[in-house]
Formats: C-alpha cells, sequence, structure tokens
C-alpha cells in the first residue's frame, strides 16, 4: 500500500495518462444546465459536447463544487488505499470546492489528510499536484510534500487571453469584469491568476495581439521548469502558440490541454492560456 | 409535491418521522416554486452556479434519500434526509443547507417523534452546525437567517411549548433577518437584493411552516403576498422594470458577429451574441423584444426563438423600490444607445485616472466605457481650451492623471494644461500621451490599470497606442494639392495617420481607396465610427459592402458621433 496518495479536483486538467500514472484521486466538478447536472468527467460531460452546447441556443450553464459527499467517498476510499492523502484544491476563494474538502477532512481525520489550497487552476494547480505526486512516488513524507508544493507555489503562473469578456462577466467570479468591457467595442481580456486572485493584465481587440501578449509574458518569465499550452476549444491558436515558444520549452514536450468545461463556462470558447513553473 | 394536507397543530398531533418527510417535500416543493427568483438575487462575487438551483437539488436528493426509508423515527428519517442533502448537495449554498440538516438530524438522534425542546435544539444545533461548515462565516447570509431563527426559537420556547407556534415565530424572525441582510452586506445593498442563500433557507422554512398549518404548497404557483416582506427589497433591473429575456439563433451569410454583437448590445443589457458568419446565437435583456428580432430578420432567418417576460415573473415582487437603499447605485443600461448610463469608475486619491478629449458624443462613450474618468470635448475644428484641460484634469479624484489629446492639434494644449497642474498642485502628477486620433486614444487605453505604476502603464499606453492605424474622411472644404493628391473642394478625401492620401467623389470610393493602403495581410480588425452626419442604416450598407472586400476582417460599427469627419476608421 502507497504510504501517500494525492488527490484533487478536475479543475487541474491534468492529461488523463497522467492521472493513471501516479494514481491521482481526482473528484469532479460540475456543470449545470438549469436541473441537470453534469460531472466534467468526460464521460458525462465530453469537451465536444460541452462547446457544441455552448454554441446552440440553450442558456448558458453555471457550474458547481461536487456534493460534499462525493468528496467524502473519493477521500475515504484513498484514505482505505494509503496511509495519508495529500490533497490540492482549486482555490477557496473561487470555489466551493476547497470546503467539501475541507468538511471531509474533518469527518475522516484530519490528522491523515495535508489539505492545501493551491490558488490555482487549471495546469497551475496540474504542476503542483505533479510535484506532488512525484514526491509522494519517491517516498516523501507529507510534510516534505507540503514543502515541494509551498516552495513551488509563488513561481506557478496562469495566464489567459480570452476572445471576449462576456463570459467573465456573466460568471459573476471577479467584480472587475463588467468594468473592463464595453459596450461599444469588442474587447479581449489577458488575465492572470496569481495566488487566487484574477486579474486583468491588459485589454486587446484582436487575436493576433492577445497571442503576442502571452508570448511576450512566457519570455519574461523564461527560463521555466514547466509550461503547459490551455485553450478552449481552440487546437490550432494551442498548437501555434507552442510552436511560438519552442525556444524557451523546458526539456520536455508542451503539454497542450483544452481546460475542462467547468473553467471553460467562465471564459468562453476560443480562449488560449499558459499554465508555467518558473525556475527556482 | 404536496397536494393538500390536514393540519398539523399543537401538542396533541405528533410530528413523526412520516410528518417530517411531508414537511420536507413541502419545504422543497415551496423552495422548487421560488427557486428562479433566488437565482435572481445572486450577486455574489463567488457563486458556485444559482443559488436556488443549488438548494433545490440539494433539497430534492433529501428527501428523495428520506422517502425511501420505511421507519416513522423522526431520528432516523432526519438522519437520511441530511445524508441525502451531503451526498446531493451542490456549490457553497448546497453545502450550509447540507449541514443544516446535519445539525438538526443530530439534534433529533435516536429520537421517534419532535417536541418543542428538540426543535428549538434542532434549529440551534443546524445554525451552529452551519456556521461551522463554512471556513469564514459573514454575517448577512443564511447563515444569519438560520442563526436568528434558532434564537427566536429559544425565546418562543419560553412562551409556549407548541411546535407551530414556535415555528411561526422562527420563520417569521428568518425573514425578518434576510429583509436586514443588505444592511449587513454591502455588496447585497449595493445590487439592491437580499441574500439568496438566506431567502433559499426561508422558502424551504415558509414551506414547511404552511404544511405544518394546513396550507397548500403547490408546485408554480406564485403567492406574492406571502412573501411580500421580500418585495420591499428587490429592486428591477432598471426604472423600467425587468424587461424580456430574447433568445434566438441567426443563420445567414457572411454574418458579423462583432456588429451583431454591438448592436444587439445597444439595444439592451446581459448580452450574449456567439458564433460565426453562418450562424449566431443571440441572448439579450431588452424592454422591447421586437427590436433584437427585427434586426435578427434583416440580417437572416430565426430559429429557436425564445422571449421571456422576466416583468412578469417578478411583478409581484418588483412592486415599490422608493426610499428603500435597496436600490442605490444598480446599473442601468436604457435601451437607447444615446442614454446608456456609464458608471464613472470609482478612483481613489492614490489611482492613476484618465482625461481623454473626444470629438463626438459616441466617441465619449466609448472612451468613458474604457475606464476615462474625465472627457473634453472638442476635435479638429473646436480645439478644446487650456482652461477646460485643466479644468479635467483637476478634476479627476486621482492625483495621477493620463492624458489622452486623441489629436495633434490638442497635444500642446494638453501639455500646457498639464504644467499649469503640477505648477499649483504639487501632489499632482500629470502624464500627457501624444495621441494623434481618435483610434490612438481608444487604443491607448486598452492597457489601462488605475492601480498600476505610472511609469509602467503610461509606457504600456504609449506602445498601445501605435497598435491601430487610423482612416479619417472628410469633406475638403477647398480645391488643394497637397502630397501629391489634388483635391477639389467638396470632394470626399481620405487620411491616413493624419496623411491626404486619397481623394474622390464618393466616400465608399475613398474608403476603398484608404483601406486598400491601411489594411495588410495581417489586419484582423476594422472598426468603423460613423460621424453626426450619417445614420445607422446608411453605415450599416457601408460596412456590408465593405465585408465583401475584406471577408477575413471583422467590422465593427460605433455611432462615434463626430463633427465634419463622415467615418474614422481603425485597422489593427
Amino acid at each position: 500500500m502507497p504510504r501517500t496518495l494525492v488527490m484533487t479536483d478536475s479543475t487541474c486538467d491534468l492529461p488523463p495518462e497522467w492521472v493513471r500514472r501516479f494514481d491521482i484521486r481526482i473528484v469532479p466538478t460540475y456543470v449545470q444546465y438549469g436541473l441537470e447536472s453534469l460531472a466534467d468527467d468526460g464521460v458525462q460531460l465530453t469537451r465536444t459536447d460541452f462547446y457544441r452546447r455552448l454554441a446552440t441556443n440553450e442558456a448558458l450553464p453555471t457550474t458547481s463544487a461536487p456534493p460534499l459527499g462525493q468528496t467524502h467517498q473519493i477521500m475515504a476510499q484513498a484514505l482505505d488505499d494509503a496511509d495519508h492523502v495529500v490533497a490540492l484544491t482549486a482555490p477557496a476563494k473561487l470555489s466551493g470546492i476547497y470546503n467539501t474538502f475541507r468538511l471531509s477532512a474533518e469527518q475522516l481525520g484530519r490528522e491523515r489528510v495535508t489539505l492545501i489550497d493551491s490558488g490555482m487552476l487549471s495546469m497551475g494547480l496540474g504542476w503542483m499536484v505533479i510535484t506532488a505526486a512525484e514526491a509522494a512516488q519517491q517516498g516523501a513524507e507529507p510534510v516534505e510534500i507540503k514543502k515541494a508544493v509551498a516552495n513551488m507555489g509563488p513561481r506557478v503562473d496562469v495566464w489567459a487571453a480570452l476572445d471576449t469578456v462576456e463570459y467573465l462577466r456573466r460568471s459573476g467570479r471577479v467584480g472587475w469584469a463588467a468594468a473592463m468591457m464595453s459596450q461599444l467595442l469588442q474587447i479581449k481580456p489577458v488575465i492572470r491568476l496569481y495566488d487566487s486572485e484574477v486579474t486583468a493584465l491588459t485589454r486587446v481587440r484582436t487575436s493576433q495581439r492577445a497571442f503576442d501578449t502571452l508570448v511576450e509574458l512566457a519570455h519574461k518569465a523564461a527560463p521555466l521548469e514547466r509550461l503547459a499550452v490551455l485553450h478552449t476549444n481552440n487546437l490550432p491558436g494551442a498548437r501555434r502558440l507552442a510552436e511560438t515558444l519552442a525556444d524557451i520549452h523546458p526539456a520536455h514536450e508542451p503539454v497542450m490541454v483544452d481546460v475542462t468545461p467547468v473553467i471553460g463556462v467562465h471564459v468562453g470558447p476560443n480562449g488560449l492560456g499558459l499554465g508555467i513553473v518558473r525556475q527556482s | 409535491m404536496v397536494e393538500q394536507s390536514s393540519q398539523l397543530p399543537s401538542e396533541q398531533v405528533v410530528c413523526d418521522g412520516h410528518t417530517l418527510k411531508l414537511l420536507a417535500q413541502a419545504g422543497r416543493d415551496w423552495l422548487d416554486t421560488h427557486h428562479p427568483l433566488v437565482n435572481q438575487l445572486n450577486v455574489f462575487p463567488v457563486p458556485d452556479g444559482d443559488t436556488g438551483t443549488n438548494m433545490l437539488m440539494t433539497m430534492r436528493n433529501a428527501v428523495k434519500e428520506a422517502i425511501e426509508v420505511d421507519s416513522d423515527a423522526i431520528g432516523q428519517i432526519a438522519a437520511r434526509i441530511a445524508h441525502g442533502a451531503v451526498m446531493g448537495s451542490r456549490g457553497n449554498s448546497g453545502t450550509i443547507l447540507s449541514q443544516l440538516w446535519q445539525g438538526f438530524a443530530h439534534a433529533l438522534k435516536d429520537q421517534r417523534t419532535l417536541n418543542a425542546e428538540l426543535l428549538v435544539r434542532g434549529l440551534r444545533e443546524a445554525a451552529d452546525t452551519a456556521y461551522r461548515g463554512v471556513i469564514k462565516p459573514v454575517e448577512g447570509t443564511i447563515l444569519t437567517v438560520a442563526r436568528e431563527a434558532a434564537e427566536e426559537a429559544e425565546r418562543a420556547y419560553q412562551d409556549t411549548h407548541d411546535i407551530v407556534t414556535i415555528m411561526t415565530r422562527a420563520v417569521d424572525q428568518a425573514k425578518d433577518a434576510l429583509a436586514r441582510t443588505p444592511q449587513m452586506l454591502p455588496i447585497l445593498q449595493k445590487a439592491g437584493v437580499v441574500d439568496s442563500g438566506g431567502s433559499g433557507l426561508v422558502f424551504i422554512m415558509e414551506g414547511m411552516l404552511r404544511y405544518a398549518r394546513g396550507q397548500e404548497v403547490t408546485l408554480m404557483q406564485f403567492e406574492a403576498a406571502e412573501t411580500e416582506d421580500l418585495a420591499a427589497v428587490l429592486a428591477p433591473e432598471d426604472e423600467q422594470g425587468y424587461g424580456y429575456d430574447v433568445q434566438f439563433i441567426l443563420k445567414g451569410e457572411n454574418l458579423d458577429v462583432n456588429t451583431v454583437r454591438a448592436v444587439i448590445d445597444q439595444m439592451g443589457w446581459s448580452t450574449l451574441v456567439v458564433g460565426d458568419e453562418e450562424a449566431i446565437k443571440v441572448h439579450v435583456h431588452v424592454h422591447d423584444p421586437g427590436r433584437p428580432i427585427s434586426y435578427g430578420i434583416s440580417l437572416g432567418t430565426l430559429s429557436d426563438i425564445i422571449v421571456e417576460n422576466m416583468q412578469e415573473q417578478f411583478h409581484d415582487y418588483v412592486r415599490e423600490r422608493g426610499g428603500h437603499p435597496g436600490h442605490v447605485d444598480h446599473i442601468s443600461v436604457p435601451a437607447a444607445h444615446s442614454q446608456i448610463a456609464i458608471e464613472s469608475p470609482e478612483l481613489n486619491e492614490d489611482d492613476i485616472g484618465i482625461v481623454a478629449v473626444a470629438s463626438g458624443d459616441g466617441l465619449a462613450r466609448v472612451f468613458r466605457q474604457l475606464g476615462a474618468a474625465q472627457l473634453v470635448m472638442g476635435g479638429q475644428t473646436n480645439n478644446p481650451s487650456t482652461q477646460e484641460i485643466y479644468d479635467a484634469i483637476v478634476n479627476v479624484p486621482a492625483k495621477r492623471v493620463i492624458v489622452l489629446p486623441n489629436n495633434k492639434n490638442i497635444i500642446l494644449a494638453a501639455e500646457q494644461a498639464a504644467r499649469l497642474v503640477t505648477d499649483k498642485h504639487a501632489d499632482r502628477e500629470v502624464i500627457v500621451l501624444p495621441t494623434r486620433t481618435m483610434p490612438q486614444g481608444i487604443s491607448a487605453l486598452l492597457p489601462y490599470d488605475p492601480k498600476g505604476d505610472l511609469d509602467e502603464v503610461s509606457e504600456a499606453m504609449l506602445q498601445a497606442k501605435d497598435d491601430v492605424r487610423t482612416g479619417e474622411i472628410t469633406t475638403a472644404t477647398r480645391s488643394v494639392e497637397l502630397d501629391g493628391v489634388n483635391v477639389t473642394e467638396g470632394q470626399i478625401i481620405g487620411l491616413v495617420d493624419g496623411k491626404l492620401t486619397a481623394s474622390g467623389d464618393s466616400i465608399i470610393a475613398v474608403m476603398r481607396d484608404i483601406l486598400d493602403q491601411m489594411c495588410g495581410k495581417d489586419c484582423e480588425l476594422i472598426t468603423l465610427y460613423y460621424g453626426n452626419g450619417l445614420n445607422e442604416a446608411e453605415a450599416r450598407q457601408l460596412v456590408d459592402e465593405m465585408s465583401q472586400d475584406y471577408p477575413n476582417q471583422d467590422f465593427e460599427l460605433v455611432n462615434g458621433g463626430q463633427a465634419h469627419y463622415h467615418y474614422i476608421l481603425s485597422v489593427e
């Protein structure tokens, strides 16, 4: 029995093969169409279905944290399978996911669960989970894993160039979204997630300018330890971004991630982003 | 669904597990009936989905689990409801609701029937557990509503041991607490609503009480009178009420999403326009649903048309808002674009503020929406005075100001005004960015960050101004030969980045000419600001023609309202 397992939520956007390789336990989050609630586990709601539905005449879906009971079940199973669980979640400031982890940990035994609010989403969270999983696989103690993640935290950044600010405004999760948009002009925001805060870096009006802004940000942050290219149903754009950043790729292949619908609801289709870790 | 029930009054009627199932169903159904309203109240920046929907899904699962249990012991049923709530909980509000049920169930553990003492203890434990279920409890939320209900139940218990009477007082107190939530949470006050989670809880408790009193609890029936106290604190979206929610799919050829979005957005609010050249999905809230639909029909065929009367849904609630603190500062966006109410940015002394010169009321709106704190009207033939610019700078609440002259003939006056300001006010810093055209000013404003470092912000803005090329189309006021272009008085002329480069007999010919000069392979977006001598229909027709020539570019049409210039173009 492994001594420590790593657990997270589906907003981490980790490719399935990595999830399998490290036996990472993932709690799904939910997209809600009215009273129809679908887990973003790639089975109940696939990326393809999600973006198809987004383009049709349905009301915009909302998103929700998993039921407390589901987090509880997955955590209980992980504790059956290992001595200890290190759990990293989406920012408590942005989602109720963390709270379901916290309540579950309290019910199941706080001493066996190391709970970390990653302050990150998508591959920002994903990279932290991978770091934890690698350490766990090498037999690190929970306290050491926590230290490794904490050491990494400040070096993790997520940037996203959204095709429109409308989804962000409608999601209501960032107060400034409404203020940054213009009813008269099409505005594309470039945003940053860092330490649980979503901020606007700039506004642009063309996708080329948005693309260039991401490239500039990545170059400024180089040398990089990890790099993931993120997109919302925009694989061609992601490929082009990965190629453009070939000069600063870390040793391994860049990871390309079609982000989970739960995040897609809030940022909208046709977005591009980067989830990076700076070298220490 | 509970149709009609016998009364459940007084001590002599036993409230056992079976009764609790029916009570929970009544709570669920009453919430079901009202959950759209609860959704509408959701204003928190950190919601997980819609509060009403989340709470309803939680209650549905709670009841479903309880119904499956064959027991009359109230403790067992309560535990089952709590389990169902935990397993079915959705979002923050659902999680808190599940914790309320867990606390309630804990108090009733091993009990067969409910009595007054257990009810009071149950409500207390429910509230306590819910407070513990939240990382940082905040007053003015569902927590406050639950706690005040529990406290009132404790007080009532001193006077009576009648369950229904205690419950009645608890529900009344819950409603009262709900009505006071805007006073506890500024964000609610600002949005003019009561707390959504709290109102969900009130509906659940009220549904249960209605059942206990033998009142009807039917689905989808609005009982405005019962919830009138909520009405007083609900503000409509604007003075004209909630209006209509209009949705449709527009199918056509060569549709321009950005233009459609811009036009639709000027008709109402909560706009969402997405799609491609062949199909566009439109969603907008308007007061006149005919406008977006007529506009859609003018461009192609419509399908999946949905028009919902939001007014009807809420008319019982939106009765009066006079004098109540709930309606301050709500964002109002009337349908007619000439009256678009724009919130001026809330600047602190330490922020950076923007002064922009605009040559038309439409351009002024654009600058305003992008964050300019003060506008000075002026342009080619009516340059504003140094005094006007000076006044605008000192009227900015922020001490650091960036000025966008947006015309080469205004840059000097702006610099002079800036010097006068800093000479007179040592605590002020003013930077004039040499923007020479309106599009340059608009482009410069994009990276503006009021909280940033002045040097960094002005540097980013300076760079951004050169992201666009500017075209201007006007009528020659005299005959001249300039820059190798021959112009006769009355002819249409075109300028590219301030330089005369084209002349012709029609606007469209000149526009073709200058776009040909300006729009290279990388060009992605062409924005046309039409002047005050043109109307939207003419301008739109021109855009339609030009988009044939530039099928790979997006066009945006904006009412610039400038004098003399038929069109100002920005190409990027």
